[in-house]
């Protein structure tokens, strides 16, 4: 700490000579210093302490005092104490000089010099903030106590200027401590915070994964490794029944309960099975990586269904097995659609093949008919036994109802083709009719019967013109078979909004109650046509067809036996249905 | 020249019997062809008249041989009447139609037979009369 000795003094008195004094006794070098070198040049000896030699500057006002102060502190060679004459005509009396001093540099040490008391001490204390920085010295001096007085006080200033600057060492270092202490303190904080946000944030994760498997839409739980339910969704709620109450927590193959009734092993439990075992427990189980899943029937709320089911198992981290999750899906819906579908697809499949076949047969019945049409009337020609005859009559009347059947049925095949898509087109209803009437004229004619046909000759319906002149000769056939002998056949139709109500009537043999709603079925033949060898029992069902095919309706009514029949439909009109 | 010739095409020997005895019970110069092929032959050899064809016939069906006539150039100086059951739709008519002048339904009784083929030998007599 060299560097705050300091031996510098300010003298502050109005007296000259003083000055001369204080300089011989501070400043100047007393022989016993010189003795002194001497010795230890001459003998080595250790050296006694020498008084020490102070640097005294001289000020004789006040106002030259305070002057010389504030220049040593702007070169920062401060003076470490000042003696200041107590009375110094015309300017600062001591009192007021030091008061100002310590203004200027509270550090500085201070004695007061007076020969008698203009203030008493009392006074003095009372005007100063004294402190243990003023001494007294009274006139006149004696060397010796200035020059101690001098030591002691330069030596009191080092020591408090030591002190402070320990102080200041020690603040310094409390502070960087502080600063430190401060910046672990915070990065701490940041550290809890940081932890808090990332405990937080792992509940949130969990919290989330826990929502997601609640709220997935497959039955699914979670066993830990010790096969103890620790999550049993809403699904699988819904699903069981069971609600997870019931069932979290429980080991011991709890959760086997609500599907099997009984405490087993499920799929869950088969993670590590080999292929063989899994095989004989669910029959075709399949292994795709380390998940399982099989098919399942069982029996639950006293129902059969058919479950779908994976398993896998779970691990942590550090990749330990953990536990297990399963996922179900009850399939007894999907499986039973499946099977309906599959019956449905064997029966188009039967329906289509019985088609094809229907019309193979049709046509292939043409070609052995083509002989017998050709020939028997050639042979019944050439012959004139009449027994004979009678025989290849109905040999002939045989091959024309074969004929007949083998027609009307591959007709009905073909309406009821679902390939067959209707094209409607407009058809003026009475001309078509009419061309009908002209195709059955000799029918009519054999048995005299009047047709009449009161169509408006305006209605346009909308429909196929091919399938609509099929249902007509059908209709006309039939009327002209069954009507009276010399009876009457009537054609009419009846506007609706949109449609049209088509109506064919005889005076024949009526139907019974009961039977009108079975001459539309195949091979349907009321009791007086059951013997009339020229009909098939297939031309209703060829109408029905067709008017089904233009999503009409088909109905008869009849009075009943003896009082003629009336068959009935709907057909829709064409867009400029009446002309 | 009267053309009276008939010829019957058909896979079924029964029908081209019959066909064949109808025609001579009315003295038609009638010629058969069991398939497609026979039918070509004949054509070739300078058959012209009535071709009566069924359509369903194994390996070549009557409308391939249909295509075959026109393609060897043996269309003209006949009609062609096809057999065929009734309305069966068939995509393999399509392009040769028009070589097709009428429809006969099997199966045919011998007066239908006969009122036909003298209508269409008339027919032919008639265009053949006005391209030469």
């Amino acid at each position: 700490m060299s560097q705050v000795e300091n031996r510098r003094i300010l003298l502050i008195d109005d007296t000259p000579a003083i000055h001369e004094d204080f300089r011989k006794i501070l400043v100047d070098r007393s022989p016993a210093d010189e003795l002194n070198e001497m010795e230890v040049a001459l003998f080595g000896a250790k050296p006694q302490t020498a008084a020490p030699r102070f640097e005294m500057d001289s000020a004789y006002q006040g106002e030259e005092g305070l002057a010389k102060l504030r220049a040593s502190l702007e070169d920062d060679r401060p003076y470490a104490m000042a003696f200041v004459d107590m009375r110094m005509p015309p300017g600062w009396d001591g009192v007021e000089t030091i008061e100002r001093l310590w203004a200027a540099d509270p550090r500085l040490q201070v004695v007061i010099c007076t020969a008698y008391s203009d203030y008493s001490w009392e006074q003095v204390l009372e005007r100063l903030e004294v402190g243990d920085r003023l001494l007294v010295l009274k006139k006149p001096f004696d060397a010796v106590e200035v020059c101690q007085l001098a030591k002691t006080l330069t030596a009191k200033w080092q020591l408090s200027r030591q002190a402070e600057l320990k102080l200041a060492v020690l603040e310094d270092a409390v502070r960087r401590r502080t600063e430190q202490l401060g910046a672990a303190n915070e990065a701490l904080q940041a550290d809890i915070v940081e932890r808090r946000r990332a405990e937080q944030e792992t509940v949130n994760a969990y919290r989330r994964i826990a929502d997601i498997l609640e709220f997935l839409p497959d039955a699914t739980f979670v066993v830990d490794g010790e096969g103890t339910v620790i999550a049993w969704n809403r699904a699988i709620e819904e699903m069981t029944g069971t609600p997870k109450g019931e069932i979290l927590n429980q080991g011991n193959f709890a959760y086997a309960l609500p599907f099997y009734g009984t405490r087993r092993r499920i799929l869950i439990d088969m993670l590590d099975d080999d292929q063989e075992t899994l095989e004989r427990r669910y029959s075709g189980i399949r292994r795709e990586g380390k998940t399982l899943s099989a098919e399942a029937r069982v029996l639950m709320g006293g129902e059969v269904r058919d479950i779908w089911s994976s398993a896998a198992p779970l691990y942590n981290m550090q990749g330990a097995r953990v536990g297990g999750i399963q996922s179900l899906r009850d399939i007894t819906e999907l499986r039973r659609a499946e099977q309906e579908r599959s019956t449905l697809e064997a029966q188009l499949h039967h329906s289509s093949m019985m088609q094809a076949l229907m019309i193979q047969l049709g046509h292939d019945l043409k070609t052995p008919l083509t002989p017998l049409f050709a020939l028997l009337p050639l042979v019944r020609k050439q012959l004139s036994d009449p027994a004979l005859d009678r025989m290849l009559e109905i040999c002939q009347n045989s091959v024309n109802q074969i004929q007949g059947l083998s027609s009307k049925a591959q007709e009905l095949v073909r309406l009821s083709c679902r390939q067959t898509a209707l094209q409607p087109v407009p058809v003026p209803l009475s001309s078509a009719v009419e061309c009908c009437i002209n195709g059955c004229a000799t029918l009519f004619r054999q048995r005299g019967i009047t047709c009449v046909n009161a169509i408006d000759p305006g209605i346009v319906v909308e429909g196929s013109s091919e399938q609509l002149t099929l249902l007509f000769d059908n209709l006309l056939t039939n009327s002209a078979r069954y009507a009276a002998e010399n009876g009457t056949v009537r054609i009419w139709a009846e506007l609706e909004p949109g449609a049209v109500t088509v109506s064919v009537q005889d005076d024949g043999l009526g139907l019974k109650p009961g039977q009108s709603g079975m001459i539309f079925d195949e091979f349907f033949k009321a009791d007086a046509a059951r013997h009339d060898q020229d009909t098939q029992g297939l031309g209703l069902a060829i109408c029905k067809r067709i008017v089904l095919n233009h999503k009409g309706r088909i109905w008869a009514e009849s009075a009943g036996i003896g009082k003629g029949t009336t068959i009935r439909f709907t057909l829709a009109l064409a867009e400029k249905g009446i002309k | 020249m009267n053309h009276n010739k008939i010829m019957i095409v058909d896979d079924n020997e029964y029908v081209r019997a019959s066909v064949e005895i109808i025609c001579q019970s009315v003295q038609l110069d009638i010629t058969c062809a069991a398939g497609g092929e026979e039918c070509l032959s004949h054509l070739e050899s300078g058959f012209r008249g009535v071709i009566l064809m069924d359509i369903m016939m194994p390996e070549m069906d009557g409308w391939d041989t249909i295509r075959e006539i026109v393609g060897r150039g043996l269309y003209d100086g006949n009609i062609i009447v096809m057999l065929t059951g009734m309305g069966e739709p068939d995509a393999k008519m399509d392009g040769v139609q028009e070589y097709v002048t009428d429809y006969m339904t099997k199966p045919f009784g011998p007066d239908q037979l006969i009122e036909s083929l003298q209508y269409y030998l008339t027919l032919l007599n008639v265009t053949s009369g006005a391209h030469a």
